[in-house]
């Protein structure tokens, strides 16, 4: 059975290597039979790696322990789905997982471009196939999953008679992995990272074709659209991971391997905004080139930062053997080949250039072109600070041999005004009229907007000045940070109203032409679903804007010991402890997974009951010495209330219960909410009324 | 279009301004250090720094409630440096004798490091380096 995933994988990879032959005959002969050689390639190389996958899952499931990956991943004990969530629970088995989605997408992309675009795929196979083929390279001959294990004396566990074998047992899954976000969130990382190669390759292809149809550019911004949902909704459901399972109240930290994901979403996003420019009037094409070829970059640059443990963070994945030679070490591996990517795409962006001069010349500096040319500048240079924090460590451990790292303390100043210029820029884009922008179209358009934006910030300062909790000593502790809260909460009331105001005019103008009201409501989506679905993702924005800013700005934090019967106050809530319970504690997990002691918290604002929690902590069979948090959140739309068992002692009956007032987080989850729906309405263009 | 590129150029000075003139005061980059180069190193031992190392074994102490934690970092080359610690608020879920740890704060009068946050690192749990069974019929796989 594991050999069927050996074999799979090297033949696999031998056709990968015949592919990128083929493609490159393919592209300088232009002799169909090559192409249709390489697509077939592409199929076999899918239904290999496919193989492979089911393989590796079906070992894992048959507890088949033979295999090191199986045994340092998985256990018999160990439920069934994080059984099979294991495969991408480590290095190997996540390369394969990211191999396996990257085969998938290139045959679909392929299939679906057969008929309409078929003279881009010489080329755009052949990125794919390079692509592919380093994945399969390094998943043959340097983090194979299917490497079998030795005991201790050096001998194969293959060798065991199956008596023996029934006796050994896994290192089993992380604990922290054993939650159902974390099931999710990997995966729908990897969607994004392998989505925005597809773009990245059809790019790339049409260049290097000189392809004037612009046939293909749907298909790439389908897929584009895709990888920055997925990739966003991925970034987002890990920040709910971490909020709701490590126990710190928060949700972001700028941890390395979070930057990881988010620096290729930054740079999709400016791809995704400069593509719409370039179908509307064919100009920004070199921007976009230079995007998508980042965001490509960054995917790669971002999967090999979170695999190869080059980087402090509490992700801490395995460092690398110092034993290894420099230029078999994996960093050495992967470096290379996203310079080789560089190189083939800044050869071809230089031999093109002549098709990447725009047709058209911008007319005014305050149109809807002018206004994209800002945001993306912007996104750039956020992306600039975001690579610089999480690479600049890395180059002044090699100069100095000394680690350094940065945390919230550098990006939040650095990055903080670009984010609100961005919303800014946002909220204009969308008013702005397309190639000129006077000053009468916009004080028409903005006037109402403006007030509610005016209005919200003066209410914002009054609410701070004037309301009980806070006081100016807060304001001129840090006075940047409320300057920026407030510059959040005027902006965003500006832009949503912008919004607002766009939507009302269209629904306005469908009731005029005698729809009945529920079908004026939806026509804008109806109508044109690309920008509406676009409103819904910034409304999305917003909510996330406000969120961060009032979570991060106002969390409080509390810790009392408590025994049953006591009641204590945090903030606005009072705490009564019921009980302090646990399940059978002794070390014997032979039947069971996980073992709990948790607290029966009963909650009261006022004299009135809102919520029984039970917070807890979970001791797990893989690693039973340190019981994981489970935390318990009461959760209200302008406040969460979020507990967890800091310490206990089961002696003297008494628990330390941790608790943070973290307000407006569930805006976050809304604002996600709303970035999937819109993205999705865009995604996916209804029917015409 | 001269507006534009001034828009732009105000956009790219004004970002490449608010890079460099944030490296002053609270956002000044936190360095890692081992014990020895801790001990060496006098300048740094007022500032803010990450301590890296190893939990010595045998070190690790709690106060009864589990709220309190006390435990001396060990240089992973030289295993004679050590520096005790000390950290109150919740212990992560992987804090294990022996493990890797980062330890952010800094030193207080009495000579004990006075942490803020813990960063336990876990290799053997995410991508391990964990022995094999020692031999058949052993059971648990040992995990370092």
């Amino acid at each position: 059975m594991n050999s069927i995933g050996n074999y799979a994988l090297f033949i696999a990879h031998g056709l990968a290597i015949w592919g990128l032959v083929a493609s490159f005959m393919a592209y300088r002969s232009r002799d169909g039979r090559y192409l249709d050689s390489v697509i077939r390639s592409i199929y076999g190389i899918c239904g290999l790696v496919v193989l492979a996958v089911l393989a590796l899952v079906a070992a894992l499931l048959r507890n088949d322990f033979t295999l090191k990956y199986v045994w340092e991943y998985s256990r018999r004990s160990q439920p069934a789905i994080y059984k099979v969530t294991a495969l991408w629970g480590g290095m190997s088995g996540s390369m394969l997982f990211w191999c396996m989605l990257l085969a998938v997408f290139s045959a679909l992309a392929v299939t679906f471009n057969r008929r309409n675009n078929l003279r881009l795929l010489p080329f755009t196979s052949f990125l794919l196939l390079l692509t592919l083929g380093f994945f399969l390279f390094l998943l043959n001959f340097k983090i194979n999953p299917f490497e079998p294990l030795k005991d201790g004396a050096g001998q194969l566990l293959s060798s065991y008679s199956p008596q023996a074998l029934k006796d050994v047992d896994g290192n089993g899954l992380n604990p922290l992995l054993q939650n159902v976000y974390m099931a999710i969130h990997p995966p729908m990382l990897y969607l994004g990272y392998v989505g925005f190669t597809i773009p990245f390759a059809f790019i790339m292809g049409a260049l290097a074709h000189r392809e004037r149809n612009t046939f293909w550019m749907k298909s790439a911004r389908n897929w584009a659209m895709f990888s920055w949902l997925t990739l966003g909704i991925g970034i987002l459901l890990g920040g709910f991971w971490a909020y709701i399972e490590l126990g710190w109240g928060g949700y972001w930290a700028w941890d390395p391997v979070e930057n990881a994901s988010f620096m290729p979403w930054l740079t999709g996003t400016a791809f995704l905004h400069s593509f719409l420019m370039q179908e509307k009037r064919g100009i920004y094409r070199f921007w976009n080139v230079a995007f998508i070829v980042t965001t490509f970059l960054l995917s790669i640059y971002g999967t090999f930062l979170t695999r190869s443990g080059i980087l402090q963070s509490v992700h801490a994945f395995g460092q690398e053997d110092p034993s290894v030679p420099v230029y078999l070490r994996l960093s050495t591996i992967f470096l290379g080949f996203m310079a080789l990517m560089l190189v083939v795409s800044a050869v071809f962006i230089w031999r093109r250039r002549a098709l990447l001069q725009s047709g058209q010349k911008l007319e005014s500096a305050g149109s809807r072109e002018a206004l994209f040319f800002y945001g993306n500048l912007l996104m750039a240079f956020f992306t600039f600070v975001v690579v610089f924090g999480v690479s600049s460590p890395i180059f002044y451990r090699m100069i100095t041999h000394k680690e350094l790292s940065h945390g919230p303390e550098f990006y939040n100043p650095r990055v903080l005004p670009i984010a609100l210029a961005i919303l800014l820029v946002m909220g204009l884009a969308s008013v702005a009229p397309w190639r000129r922008g006077g000053w009468e179209s916009y004080r028409k358009q903005l006037f109402i907007p403006f007030l509610a934006g005016l209005s919200a910030l003066a209410a914002s300062v009054v609410a701070f000045f004037t309301g009980g909790s806070l006081s100016t000593k807060d304001f001129s502790g840090r006075p940047l940070t409320y300057i920026y809260l407030f510059a959040c909460v005027g902006i965003s009331f500006f832009v949503a109203a912008i919004i607002v105001e766009e939507y009302t005019r269209t629904v306005r103008h469908a009731s005029s032409r005698g729809l009945t009201v529920p079908r004026s409501l939806a026509a804008p989506f109806l109508e044109n679903p690309r920008r509406y679905g676009g409103y819904l993702v910034h409304i999305g924005i917003i909510c996330l804007f406000l969120g961060i800013a009032f979570s991060s700005t106002f969390q409080t934090q509390y810790q009392e010991s408590m025994r049953p019967g006591d009641a204590v106050r945090f903030g606005p809530y009072t705490v009564r402890m019921e009980r302090l319970e646990h399940d059978n504690l002794d070390r014997n997990f032979s039947s069971v997974n996980e073992k709990r002691i948790w607290a029966d918290l009963l909650v009261y604002r006022g004299d009135k009951m809102v919520a029984y929690l039970q917070p807890m902590r979970v001791f797990y069979a893989s690693n039973p010495e340190q019981p994981t948090y489970e935390v318990a959140i009461h959760s209200r739309p302008m406040r969460d209330f979020y507990t967890l068992l800091a310490g206990y002692d089961l002696k003297d009956n008494s628990a330390i219960i941790g608790a943070f007032v973290n307000p407006m987080v569930a805006w976050l989850w809304l604002g996600g909410f709303f970035v999937l729906v819109g993205g999705l309405t865009a995604l996916v263009p209804m029917r015409r009324v | 279009m001269k507006v534009k590129w001034t828009v732009g150029l105000i956009i790219v000075v004004g970002a490449l301004a608010l890079f460099f003139l944030s490296s002053t005061g609270n956002s000044k980059p936190v360095y890692y250090y081992s014990p020895t180069e801790f001990h060496a190193d006098t300048a740094k031992q007022r500032d803010r720094v990450k301590l890296k190392g190893i939990i010595q074994p045998g070190s690790v102490k709690t106060s009864q409630n589990h709220l309190d934690l006390w435990f001396n970092v060990q240089d992973e080359k030289d295993p004679s440096k050590t520096i005790p610690v000390h950290y109150q608020g919740a212990i992560p879920d992987a804090f294990q004798e022996g493990l890797q740890i980062v330890v952010d704060g800094r030193m207080d009068g009495q000579g004990t490091f006075q942490g803020r946050e813990l960063i336990v690192k876990c290799p053997s749990k995410y991508e391990s380096k964990g022995k094999a069974p020692g031999a058949a019929g052993d059971g648990k796989g040992s995990n370092e």
